[in-house]
């Protein structure tokens, strides 16, 4: 068990700076994604914490004791790879073994005619006996002989699950496990990922891509972008409340609607894509702030693009006069829009977020005026 | 499944230059040793008869034929484990490292691309018994200078020595090809799953899945070094008292020097058995590999 600390760890690649001092506090027990577009610099943060690559400036503290200069194997962490990196010449068995092997065997006990020494053999037993209770724990008993060229994605990913766990490391470290899995799968993987964390109780550090990965998983996402944490919160808080107009651009799924607007003292907005003096910003809602509505009655208007049938939700496109396309979730047992349809949309005006120029949130109510 | 007369047609007119190359260059040769090696031949001869297996109980009588074929296996048993070990341990420096590779691998492969005749001259310069700068060094550090070609006790081992300074390049670039395709996350993995160094990665890794590679140049090696002729034509020709006496040396002194065909070509004869031999093993090696992968 361990929390881990990130104190401004900066990492640079000649000129590229992948890291620019990142801060990030993990509790024990926590499962936390870092979640980013590809480049973001989330995967080079878990191998500095993994250990697997040298950080150029900033600390990284496990349970409190700075482990900068520990190479990987004393940091007590298992780490599942992308591509599952299992040795492909070892069976599963010896696969998952191998951990416990490297740790518990010494170097004569290793060799071949360490089989032959008592207490190699009684080390071995044991080392059988816990690879064996994984195997049942993590349903693959079955699969123990095989090597990994004959099996399927998600029995090589549970294989690579439980080479992670077989040592009862202190976190587990995850690099995009799911992302080699079909879209089937990868729901299935996600809710068992989810079940293990509840039920071992350890530190879990995720990093993905897949802004639903991270939202259906997490106790909290951490959101990268260039290189920086944008906002670490939980997954409800960094829906509703997304502090950078990245962050509520990245997560969600449809898009976030961003439109420009023009703000005016007193919290009132206007829909504008003209360059006024007034005070600019980026007026955004979520496809489910906002519904159809006759064209005269709404702040925004236009035609229905294209309409979006997902079965459960309708999500309808409407181009703007200023040539935006938004997107409005509609309840599919309601009225069908129908494409070329002139209509109003009409936005919730307490779930209207508001970011400034620089993209920070600028926090305050807001009410919508006037239309095009 | 049934082919029309025109895709039969098409199919032995496509297969016909490699077929009429085959034969010419391969099976014809090959079959007229064949046939030589039952016979009397000699070179310049317009007739010749049959006689059997009499140039083969010659050839087992022959303490030419038994030192030659000792010295290959020897010269084989010294080149083969030498340029391997130093192909795959110069592949692995060469891996590791971040600067230079293209320089090194360049330099390690340039006495495969040289003529070995010209570089043998080389060498003779630098073992010459008296100003050769193998001797100058030994005598600089306080060794006894050898006449090294001269020596019947060692000239093999200097040929040996020579052949793999020539060979290691070759599986050098055949070790780093399959280094190459060793996935780097393997070795990460490796790390998180506590490897105490990197001989342990190496046992656990990189040994076994370059097992296919090692295979193949194994037999290369062994194959490559059969044939050595270059060296021993240029420094020694077979000499001091036939010491280095080898297989491919023995057919040429046969065959052109004392116009001996027939005998050269039962010599030959044993030579390819060899090689076939060789080439067997790989083949049931690799069949074996596939069938448990």
């Amino acid at each position: 068990m361990a929390g881990v600390n990130i104190r401004s760890v900066a990492k640079t690649f000649g000129e590229t700076h992948v890291l620019k001092g990142v801060d990030l506090d993990i509790r024990d027990g926590e499962f936390i994604s870092l979640v980013g577009p590809s480049g973001c610099g989330k995967s080079t943060l878990l191998r500095i914490i993994a250990g697997l690559e040298q950080q150029s400036s900033g600390n990284i503290l496990l349970d409190g004791t700075a482990v900068d200069r520990m190479r990987p194997r004393d940091r007590d962490l298992a780490m599942v790879f992308q591509s599952y990196a299992l040795y492909p010449h070892l069976t599963v068995a010896e696969n998952i073994a191998v951990p416990l092997i490297m740790r518990r065997l010494n170097a004569t006990e290793r060799s071949v005619v360490g089989g032959l020494l008592p207490s190699g053999r009684g080390k071995r037993k044991e080392i059988a006996a816990e690879v064996e209770r994984v195997c049942e724990a993590l349903s693959i008993s079955m699969l123990k002989d095989r090597k990994p060229a004959a099996l399927s994605g998600g029995q090589r990913q549970r294989v690579a699950l439980a080479r992670a766990m077989v040592r009862k490391p202190s976190a587990f470290l995850m690099d995009e496990p799911l992302s080699n899995l079909d879209a089937k799968m990868r729901v299935q993987a996600r809710g068992e990922i989810a079940a293990l964390h509840r039920q071992l109780g350890s530190t879990f550090i995720y990093v993905t891509h897949d802004q639903a990965e991270a939202m259906t998983m997490s106790d909290r996402i951490a959101v990268m972008m260039g290189g920086e944490i944008l906002q670490i919160d939980t997954p409800d808080q960094v829906y509703q409340m997304p502090q950078d107009l990245r962050v509520a651009e990245f997560i969600g799924s449809p898009k976030i609607n961003v439109l420009q607007a023009a703000m005016s003292e007193n919290g009132a907005l206007a829909f504008t894509s003209a360059d006024t003096d007034s005070n600019r910003v980026h007026a955004a809602f979520r496809p489910e702030a906002a519904r159809l509505a006759g064209e005269a009655e709404a702040a925004l208007g236009g035609t229905i693009h294209h309409i979006e049938n997902l079965g459960a939700d309708l999500f309808v496109q409407v181009m703007t006069a200023g040539g935006d396309l938004v997107i409005v979730r509609c309840d599919p047992s309601g009225i069908r829009p129908a494409i070329g349809d002139k209509v109003g949309i009409h936005v919730d005006e307490t779930r209207l977020h508001v970011f400034g120029a620089d993209n920070r949130r600028i926090a305050g109510a807001f009410r919508l005026e006037g239309g095009r | 499944m049934s082919l029309s007369a025109s895709q039969n047609r098409a199919g032995l007119a496509l297969i016909a230059p490699a077929s009429v190359l085959a034969l010419l260059f391969l099976i014809a040769p090959l079959s007229s040793i064949f046939v030589l090696a039952f016979t009397d031949y000699q070179l310049g001869d317009r007739s010749l008869s049959f006689v059997g297996l009499k140039n083969f109980e010659a050839l087992a009588d022959d303490p030419t034929f038994w030192k030659s074929l000792t010295n290959t296996l020897i010269y084989s048993a010294v080149v083969v484990p030498g340029s391997m070990l130093l192909g795959l341990v110069s592949a692995l420096l060469i891996d590791a490292g971040t600067s230079l590779r293209s320089f090194y691998r360049t330099a390690f492969f340039l006495p495969v691309m040289a003529s070995l005749l010209a570089m043998a001259v080389v060498w003779e310069f630098m073992l010459h018994p008296s100003f050769g700068i193998v001797n100058a060094t030994m005598k600089a550090l306080g060794f006894a200078p050898h006449n090294w070609l001269k020596d019947g006790g060692i000239a093999l081992y200097v040929l040996a020595v020579i052949g793999i300074w020539q060979s290691f390049g070759f599986n050098m670039v055949l070790f780093m090809a399959g280094l190459s395709a060793i996935p780097r996350d393997l070795y990460d993995a490796a790390e998180m799953d506590g490897t105490p160094n990197a001989w342990a990665r190496f046992k656990l890794i990189t040994w076994p899945l370059l097992a296919p590679v090692t295979v193949f140049v194994a037999v290369t090696s062994v194959i490559r070094s059969f044939q050595v002729f270059d060296t021993v034509h240029a420094l020694t020709q077979g000499g001091p008292n036939k010491a280095t006496e080898v297989l491919l040396y023995t057919i040429y002194a046969e065959g052109f020097e004392f116009f001996r065909s027939g005998h050269a070509a039962a010599i030959t004869i044993v030579f390819i058995m060899l090689v076939v031999g060789v080439s067997l093993l790989r083949f049931v090696s690799l069949k074996k590999n596939g069938a448990s992968a």
